[in-house]
């Protein structure tokens, strides 16, 4: 069963993020096939150079940086998403394929089940 | 001097409604999400030029370098809102 984790909430505005990161790792641990698309505010989560010494807060690219090894490796980004907050593919810490909105609508039908956090 | 403080990421609401009250002689700090701002042309066009971000909350979101605007710590914060006669907070 293919799983599409939607993750639209910046980092450290509200739990959601952390949250829905957590969600979907823990789903990978159960050998489920999980798909991460970061959109709205979401594509804030994959901002390189994020530091929270001091801050008392988890750093969330520390979550981000175990995906590979949930083998959790198709990660998407909503291109209109980045462009609308002046962010490009480089400004990402890991690689992500951008997406338009015809293909993130196929990606969303063609998930088994979608969670939107 | 009116002190406008706004802590939602930019595309939210709040600052549409901040934007209908800031003028020209007011001061605004970006706090929390609010710094994500700093990527954004939209600064630029603002009725005020006097803005500030909260550096640690650039250092947290990953926004440190090349900004715009000034950065400022929390202890500057603090008289910057003695300073003035009224604080707004956007959330």
């Amino acid at each position: 069963m293919r799983y599409l984790f939607q993750l639209r909430h910046s980092p450290y505005h509200s739990p959601l993020a952390r949250e829905a990161l957590d969600m979907a790792l823990a789903f990978a641990a159960f050998d489920q096939h999980i798909q991460l698309l970061f959109s709205g505010d979401g594509v804030y989560q994959l901002v390189k150079g994020q530091n929270t010494q001091n801050a008392g807060v988890k750093n969330i690219s520390k979550t981000l940086d175990a995906l590979a090894m949930y083998d959790i490796n198709d990660v998407y980004v909503c291109h209109d998403a980045l462009s609308r907050r002046g962010l490009t593919l480089a400004d990402l810490s890991l690689p992500a394929k951008a997406l338009d909105a015809a293909a993130i609508s196929q990606l969303l039908h063609q998930a088994d089940k979608v969670v939107s956090l | 001097m009116l002190l406008h403080l706004i802590s939602t990421a930019p595309n939210h609401t709040a600052w549409q409604d901040m934007q209908t009250a800031l003028t020209e002689d007011a001061c605004l700090v970006l706090l929390a999400d609010a710094v994500y701002a700093v990527k954004l042309p939209l600064l630029a066009n603002l009725a005020t030029t006097t803005i500030y971000a909260l550096e640690d909350d650039l250092r947290l979101r990953g926004m440190e370098g090349n900004n715009p605007i000034q950065v400022i710590s929390m202890a500057e914060l603090v008289p910057l809102t003695l300073k003035a006669k009224h604080c707004i907070s956007w959330f």
